[in-house]
């Protein structure tokens, strides 16, 4: 009997420990629910104390003495005496920060969520494997590693972040880890690369190739050519239209035909495309239009708005470089920041750097693929991919072709296989740095020398790289490696049977578009086209129609600019589009006669100013009517089948068809008996608004910020880490892009003055971790449209800096 | 009184047992305690392996809750479907709790059977 009730004690409390140990038990969606209640592992360790006062961190890594000084707001500022024990410590810092965020970005991009997800993640991480992430990657890091400045600051970085990994306790994980129950593991070369190559995916992967060739061939040539004609006449692009281009294209033969398209449908369920709500504002206004004479330089980063944070505040010192901005954790340096001499800024090329080529089989094995009659082998490419809880690892074979990975393939079925060429693949050509020594040249320029330098070891994702310097001097450079492409290349599926189907060459570095010191007396670009159509080398991608030209237009009229208005033109909430689409909607109205509820929607979108702030009415109403009507029109744009995807016209075509040709067919509703014109449809659509609408004007809730519902989410989608809503005006085509999702992802403000004066703002805060108070501290201030000013400390006992807690690394 | 000082004795050891071993420390100081104590019955050494549990856990964990001003708990609770800090507290406890009773009565049950084995043993 005695025995049987120890027996019993001892099994009821080994199978409870084991219960309480196992991640997810019985496949219930549990973490390990003792190590996590437990206040001595598990998320109670988590609940970060308010930490003050001076550490000192005897570390193996560093030849010098190194200081950091955490400001108020958490941002460090590092003192080291030479280039590796400053990036060792900007490794070890944004580690102890972001050190979760690092990690699943990397698998997430690389294709390495089922090792810690499991199965239900392996199709994604086998689509990323197929796409190239993780091979174009491995050519960068392979590039990197030969660059001697790539490498000497790559590995110090790497060796900080293992640095603080090594002195990690399971107790000090961050809380995500616990969740999921995994271990974070060393840091590498290669995994800075894939960040780099997580920001090409978000920022140079948008394609059309399918959607336009089943739209063409769905609707014939003419029809295309008249909904989607490629550049809006409009257009304010960021070379001003007076720049002149003193070279003609090189490696380009003028008198080659269009390549030839291949007309058929393509049924491919196509994979996700990153999101069409990226983009970017930035400009340089010159000395000569500004207040105090010295040019002033703004940047402000559309993105996905996430907790952690995109961007890592940081201050990188030694006795040669002195330099500020945000950083992206997982890479050395400061990506968009400042100096005492000079300061940058990116926004995103939207240049179409993706293409799709149909392969040729010789046969059904698939071994071999035809170029100009000629069978050629294809590689295979064995991708290893660890599933938790699985027996044996997921092999991922893919099949490389000179076009690129076979991304999309069906085994055994006749299938119209198709094969990625995408830039961000490319092994770089020899250079004597890339990407981590361009930020680098930046973060230690004096002049727009170094900046033109600097850029030339950059290939993507193409960016519009924003400068000026304290000499004077404003630039811009549409900067990146670009192919040569004919004249519509690209723009469909192309012939992988043929070798002139293939990008003929590169721009060279000198003819990429660039401007310096226009004589308008500022530089900008908000993801417009590049240049006007007289640019030499004809290139395609997806553009912004409203940002920009606004931009352009405020610029244009402003005169002695202070920080004030700069911050008042990144905050303005003025849509172009609503200025040019309302008035045609309203005249539509003018000779009707409403009542009650429609004449009360009238009036108020009458009184709007085109501004979508946050207590406004008039966006939701507007956006609704515009949406509304743009659905009658083209109700026609019925993809074959479910699987298929087509192309929609662009805003702007359709504002400019209801102001030029209101009497267009494609006006005409199906449904109806009766012939359509712009006007009816827009009475209809108008009708629309007022039946979903009139009954809720009363409504407290009924105005654009509860409307839009900008949240900001945890980057692991954990909905208890996410923020609260975000209370705020905005909208895609104002300057101020807040979406529901995506918006400015840091505002930053810098006057190249004798003293350099500088203001930024993120939403979110400098840790990761959500039991901090500063992993969501700056949200407000980001949504009230205030800004932090940059303290670019001269010294360790700079007193600009009120020192929240000092660390001495030996 | 006796009872008081073998949970306080049971706190020392869990705490320290803590500083070296994973989670279930709390179990294996019920397991040491219980060795030690002499407690006339089962419910006895049950209940100070609950309370010495408790205790410990129940109060780092408020300790650790008071000086972030209850953040993370309340980003905890939320994930646990919208508890709020004090329950959260109160699981702890009571996950302490548990383990450290199991460890306790394991103790004492065994030692039994040790005793009476030893007891029987000597009236041979």
């Amino acid at each position: 009997m005695q025995l049987l009730k120890f027996l019993l004690a001892v099994g009821v409390s080994v199978s409870l420990l084991f219960l309480c140990h196992s991640h997810q038990p019985f496949s219930l969606p549990f973490p390990p629910l003792g190590k996590l209640f437990s206040p001595f592992d598990g998320f109670w360790q988590n609940a970060d104390r308010e930490i003050s006062g001076v550490r000192t961190l005897n570390l193996k890594g560093t030849k010098e003495q190194v200081q950091v000084i955490f400001d108020e707001r958490m941002v460090p500022h590092i003192f080291a005496q030479n280039d590796e024990d400053l990036f060792f410590a900007q490794g070890y810092v944004t580690a102890m920060h972001r050190l979760w965020q690092m990690d699943i970005s990397v698998r997430a991009t690389s294709g390495n969520l089922a090792a810690v997800m499991g199965p239900s993640v392996l199709e994604r991480d086998k689509l990323q494997r197929k796409k190239g992430l993780l091979m174009a990657a491995e050519n960068a890091a392979e590039a990197f590693a030969v660059s001697p400045l790539d490498d000497k600051i790559g590995a110090a970085y790497t060796a900080g972040v293992n640095a603080y990994i090594e002195g990690l306790s399971p107790a000090a994980y961050p809380i995500e880890f616990k969740l999921l129950d995994y271990k974070p593991e060393p840091w590498s070369l290669l995994k800075s690369a894939i960040f780099f190559k997580s920001m090409a995916e978000s920022l140079c992967a948008r394609h059309q190739d399918l959607a336009s060739s089943n739209t063409l061939e769905q609707w014939g040539r003419e029809t295309f050519d008249f909904l989607y004609p490629e550049y809006n006449p409009k257009q304010s692009p960021i070379i001003p239209e007076d720049v002149e281009w003193n070279f003609g294209p090189a490696a380009m033969n003028e008198d080659s035909p269009t390549p030839e398209t291949i007309s058929s449908l393509y049924q491919h369920k196509t994979f996700p495309l990153p999101s069409e709500f990226l983009g970017s504002n930035n400009w340089a206004v010159s000395g000569k239009k500004t207040a105090d004479g010295v040019p002033i330089l703004c940047n402000d980063p559309h993105l996905q708005l996430t907790l952690p944070s995109i961007w890592f505040e940081i201050q990188l010192h030694t006795p040669e470089l002195n330099s500020y901005g945000v950083s992206l954790p997982g890479t050395p340096g400061v990506i968009i920041g400042f100096n005492e001499h000079i300061a940058w800024g990116q926004t995103n090329v939207g240049h179409d750097v993706l293409d799709w080529y149909e392969i040729e089989w010789k046969d059904e094995k698939k071994e071999a693929y035809i170029v100009d009659g000629v069978p050629k082998p294809v590689s295979l490419r064995y991708d290893t991919i660890e599933v938790r809880g699985a027996a044996a690892p997921h092999i991922e074979v893919t099949r490389l072709t000179e076009w690129g990975p076979v991304v999309y393939e069906a085994e055994g079925e006749a299938y119209q296989d198709l094969a990625m060429r995408w830039i961000a693949h490319d092994t770089p050509s020899k250079k004597d740095f890339y990407e981590v020594g361009t930020f680098y040249h930046l973060m230690k320029g004096k002049n727009k020398g170094d900046y033109f330098k600097a850029l030339t070891g950059y290939d993507s994702p193409a960016q519009n790289f924003v400068f000026a310097s304290e000499e004077g001097d404003i630039a811009l450079q549409v900067n990146g490696k670009f192919p040569i492409k004919k004249t519509e290349q690209g723009r469909f599926v192309q012939q992988g049977n043929r070798a002139e189907s293939a990008w003929s060459g590169f721009i060279p570095r000198e003819e990429v578009p660039k401007v310096l010191n226009p004589e308008r007396g500022f530089v900008s670009s908000a993801n417009q086209h590049s240049t006007s159509p007289d640019y030499p080398y004809y290139y395609l991608g997806g553009f912004d129609d409203y940002r920009g030209r606004f931009i352009n237009e405020q610029l244009g009229q402003m005169e002695n600019v202070e920080v004030q208005d700069m911050m008042a033109l990144q905050l303005n909430n003025h849509s172009l589009k609503a200025r040019e689409a309302l008035p045609i909607l309203l005249a539509a109205m003018d000779s009707v006669s409403t009542t009650g509820g429609a004449n009360k929607i009238l009036q108020i979108l009458r009184e709007w100013d085109y501004r979508y702030e946050a207590n406004a009415q008039a966006p939701i109403l507007f956006d609704k009517w515009f949406s509304e009507a743009y659905q009658l029109t083209f109700d026609e744009w019925k993809a074959p089948s479910e699987k298929m995807n087509i192309l929609y016209p662009e805003a702007w075509r359709f504002i400019s068809l209801l102001e030029e040709s209101a009497d267009n067919k494609w006006f005409d509703v199906q449904e109806t008996e009766e012939q359509e014109n712009a006007t009816s449809v827009l009475r209809s659509a108008f009708q629309k608004v007022v039946e979903a609408h009139q009954d809720d004007l009363e409504d407290k809730e009924f105005d654009w910020g509860h409307h839009k519902g900008t949240r900001i989410g945890h980057l692991g989608r954990i909905k208890a880490f996410d923020s609260d809503l975000v209370y705020t005006g905005g909208t895609g085509d104002a300057p101020n892009a807040i979406k529901p999702r995506h918006g400015p992802s840091w505002r930053m403000i810098v006057t190249l003055g004798e003293e350099v004066e500088a203001f930024g703002v993120f939403p979110g805060g400098q840790s990761g971790n959500p039991g901090s108070p500063y992993y969501d501290n700056t949200i407000e201030t980001w949504a009230k449209g205030e800004y932090y000013p940059l303290h670019l400390m001269k010294g360790p006992s700079d007193d600009s800096v009120k020192p929240l807690i000092i660390y001495t690394i030996n | 009184m006796r009872n008081l000082v073998f949970v306080f004795l049971m706190v020392v050891i869990g705490a320290i047992l803590h500083q070296f071993l994973p989670w279930w420390s709390i179990w294996c100081a019920g397991l040491v305690t219980g060795l030690v104590l002499s407690a006339d019955g089962a419910i006895r050494a049950l209940a100070v392996g609950i309370l010495g549990g408790a205790l410990l856990w129940g109060g780092y964990a408020l300790w650790l809750n008071l000086q972030n001003d209850g953040l993370m708990a309340s980003r905890i609770g939320e994930l646990f479907g919208g508890l709020g800090p004090t329950t959260l507290l109160l699981l702890t406890a009571l996950f302490g709790g548990l383990f450290g009773g199991l460890g306790t009565l394991c103790a004492y049950l065994g030692r039994m059977l040790f005793q009476r084995s030893l007891a029987a043993d000597s009236l041979k």
